[in-house]
Order: C-alpha cells, then sequence, then structure tokens
C-alpha cells in the first residue's frame, strides 16, 4: 500500500491532476498596490452552472483539493453556492483571502456551508501602518486581527501567506513573531510578480536584497528550531515520511492546473500560459491532449536537471519557472529573489500541504 | 442487523488508482487505505448497508465470501474507530 507522498509523488511523474485552483474573481474589495490580478474584464465570466459542471468534470477526475482564490472570492455573487457545490462534491477545500470579510454570519455561513479543510489569509505587515499602506483600507489590520480571534473560536483552520516587500521587510522578524502568537503557520514568498497583462509596476515594490537576506536568515533560524522540534517531538504520523523520487521540477502542469474566471486553463497561478478553455473542451480533454501543457510538463523536467546548477544563492532560492517565464521569457532561466520558502511557525505542519 | 454507516462530516476522500485517500479535515492528516479498505470507503459514501457492502464486495473480489464478509466487518469497524465513518442509529432512536 501507497503512502500519500508516494501518491503525490506518482501524480508529478505521471500526470495525474491531483489539484485544482479556481479563480473565481479578480474583484477585491482592497487595492494592494502589488496585486498581480488583471482586473480588465474581457469576456463574461463562469455562471455558478458552469462552476458546478467543471467541479464535477474535477470530482470525476478523482481530483483531491480545490483551491477557491481570486481577487477575493469572497466578493463572488455566488461564493457560498459555489463552495457549498464543492463540499458536496468531497473536495478539501482551501480557500485564500484576505480575510477582511471573514467575521459573523459570513465566517460562520463558510464553516457550516463550504467547510474547508484551511483558510489562507493575507498579511502584509506586522502593524497597522504596513499592512493598512499595501490594502489601501485603514483599519484593515486591526479588522483581520479582530476575523482571526472569531474564526478560531469557529474552529476554523487557518494559515497566512505574506509576500516579501520593500514595505514590510523591516517587519520579517515581527512578522513571524505575530504569527507565532496566533498559532497560525505563516508562508513567505519573496517574488513580486509582474501583473498578468505584463504591467511591471508592482515591482517597483520587490524586497530588496538586504530584505531576501534577512528573511533568509530568519528562515534559517526557524528551520533548525523546527527540525529541532521534529526530533524531540513525536515519530511521523500516518500519510508522511519520504516520497520517491520525483522527475520534475515541481507539479505545474502534471498534479496541479489553475482556472481563471474566463475558463482559461493554466498549469499553476504564476504560471499563465494559456493552455485551453473549460468552455470550449472539457477539463479531462484538456489535461489529456493539450500541446502547451505537454511543453509546460516537458520543462520542469528541465527543470529538475538545470535548477541545481544556477549561480546565485540556490541555498535559498525554490525556483519557480512560471515567475522565470513572466519575468525573462524563459521557463528556464535564473532570476533574482527568494521566490517561496516556508517557515513553519506552530506545531501544526499541515497535512495536506505540498 | 448491524448498524448502518456514513462517512464522517469532516472526512474528504477520493480514489486513486484502488488505493483510497482519506482527509480527515479536523485532525487535519491524510491516511490511505488499500483497494478492498477503498472499495467498502467507497460503498459506504453510496449509502449502502454493511450487507450491501458484503454483497457487493463478495461479487467484485476473489477469495472465500466467508473471508471477504469477515474483512467488511473488520474494516468498518476500524474505520469507525479512526472516525472515518460513523455508525448511524438504528431507525426510531436518537442519535
Amino acid at each position: 500500500m501507497s503512502t500519500f507522498p508516494e501518491i503525490t509523488a506518482r501524480a508529478w511523474n505521471e500526470g495525474r491532476l491531483l489539484d485544482a485552483v479556481l479563480e473565481l474573481t479578480h474583484r477585491c474589495n482592497f487595492d494592494c498596490f502589488f496585486c498581480y490580478n488583471d482586473r480588465v474584464l474581457r469576456t463574461w465570466p463562469l455562471t455558478s452552472d458552469e462552476y458546478s459542471d467543471l467541479m464535477e468534470q474535477l470530482a470525476d477526475m478523482a481530483v483531491l483539493n480545490l483551491t477557491l482564490t481570486g481577487g477575493e472570492p469572497l466578493v463572488h455573487p455566488d461564493f457560498f453556492a459555489i463552495g457549498a457545490r464543492a463540499r458536496d462534491l468531497g473536495f478539501v477545500i482551501r480557500l485564500k483571502s484576505n480575510g477582511h470579510l471573514l467575521r459573523g454570519d459570513v465566517a460562520r455561513r463558510l464553516k457550516d456551508e463550504v467547510a474547508p479543510y484551511q483558510i489562507d489569509l493575507s498579511v502584509h505587515g506586522a502593524t497597522a501602518e504596513v499592512h493598512d499602506r499595501q490594502t489601501q483600507q485603514p483599519g484593515s489590520f486591526d479588522q483581520l486581527l479582530k476575523n482571526i480571534d472569531e474564526m478560531n473560536r469557529l474552529e476554523l483552520r487557518m494559515k497566512l501567506n505574506c509576500t516579501l516587500t520593500a514595505w514590510n521587510e523591516e517587519e520579517v522578524e515581527e512578522i513571524f513573531n505575530l504569527a507565532d502568537r496566533l498559532g497560525l503557520l505563516l508562508n513567505f514568498n519573496a517574488t513580486v510578480s509582474p501583473k498578468d497583462n505584463g504591467d511591471t509596476a508592482p515591482m517597483s515594490l520587490a524586497p530588496t536584497p538586504e530584505g531576501i537576506s534577512r528573511l533568509s536568515r530568519a528562515l534559517a533560524q526557524r528551520r533548525e528550531e523546527a527540525q529541532r522540534r521534529e526530533k524531540e517531538e513525536s515519530p511521523l504520523k500516518d500519510g508522511k515520511g519520504q516520497g520517491p523520487d520525483v522527475i520534475r521540477h515541481c507539479g505545474a502542469g502534471a498534479s496541479s492546473v489553475t482556472i481563471d474566471q474566463w475558463g482559461n486553463v493554466m498549469p499553476c497561478v504564476q504560471w499563465r500560459r494559456v493552455v485551453g478553455n473549460v468552455r470550449e473542451k472539457p477539463i479531462a480533454e484538456i489535461w489529456s491532449t493539450s500541446s502547451g501543457l505537454e511543453e509546460v510538463r516537458a520543462l520542469t523536467v528541465e527543470a529538475k536537471k538545470v535548477v541545481p546548477h544556477f549561480d546565485g544563492p540556490a541555498d535559498v532560492t525554490i525556483f519557480c519557472p512560471g515567475i522565470a517565464d513572466l519575468l525573462t521569457g524563459d521557463a528556464l532561466a535564473f532570476y533574482p529573489g527568494l521566490p517561496s520558502q516556508e517557515a513553519t511557525s506552530s506545531s501544526d505542519d499541515g497535512a495536506v500541504d505540498h | 442487523m448491524p448498524s448502518a454507516f456514513r462517512i464522517a462530516p469532516d472526512v474528504r476522500y477520493r480514489v486513486i488508482d484502488d488505493e483510497a485517500v482519506v482527509v480527515r479535515q479536523r485532525e487535519g492528516d491524510v491516511l490511505v487505505f488499500n483497494q478492498v479498505a477503498a472499495r467498502v470507503i467507497q460503498l459506504v459514501g453510496e449509502g449502502l448497508s454493511p450487507q450491501q457492502i458484503g454483497d457487493c464486495a463478495v461479487d467484485e473480489f476473489d477469495a472465500p465470501e466467508a473471508m471477504i464478509r469477515e474483512d467488511v466487518e473488520t474494516f468498518l469497524d476500524e474505520l469507525e474507530s479512526l472516525n472515518v465513518v460513523e455508525r448511524l442509529a438504528p431507525a426510531g432512536q436518537d442519535s
């Protein structure tokens, strides 16, 4: 019998879809300066019925994890209908949200009607001054903390996501401390991407080399602490442990896929190469016949070979072919920065993360 | 007659390559079950009674009937102890 890491590794290697991301809308109740979403509506977005049909297809393909994201997914007028349908179809649901609306009736309905596995919340600083500067919404930091407290009482599992920017890089340690105080995992992303339409304006907020080094040091220290704790604590739970070797650098287009509000299918949130549209073909057909996906899968195999030979801070770099493609036009080209490192800031290590 | 079961409300599962990947959302962990258990989980999910699940398993698996029925009962007990399935109260009884 397999372990879960073995199943995940086989999915990467054999091109079996396990994770789907639905970008329900690019609209948002915040106006973050660095947001990569292109908010221009090009065509009519998918309807609730189209989402229902798409999710049935994904369930038939045995997709396990479904991420509902945006923009801010909660501003989608049919969010609860879509979320409830996803729950009924048996997905492990993750919600990516800025958290501002997650209080009162909305939080309660989320728990009762959608029952997500986890809510990933965006935090932009350790203080109201820095966080609210990014969201351009006065009071958003204090509201987020109140909402986290309320969701804790509802026993909703949460995690924090933070993009490192020139505005918050001096608060790295404080942001980790904030996550610790809240008892939440924290994920840092150190790459500020261009907008989906190629506009590079958000990159003016990219972190400085000093900021990236500061994050690297903080991450290294926390990894050491986590490893020490791991040695001291209990043995591996079921479903954990090392999987077999994988042939790809990442699962983009091999075990995961992103579908935007217009039905465009892309290998990953970061790799915005359109390989099909669910209004034109069933997702299973796109998955099995798209030449664009075949090319992406070949590139992720190639990336696995070339990334270890990059010059630069390879010890702290998790290379993203999608960002490389966006920034350089070459999915295998080195680019500066520290795209993503995950740090454990609580003892819960999120078993369905991978 | 044995009680009927249902998949626990916080549990999500998929059958992948004949194995069941089961996520216990409350515990935040993942369990993997073999082919027979995967089929049992599927049939519980479809609302079949233990008797019906046994009948299906006898039809589908190549082993002595008594052994299959015993395995099904064992799996159901194990799944219940792991909070993957829960026992439904008999009709007319409060849960």
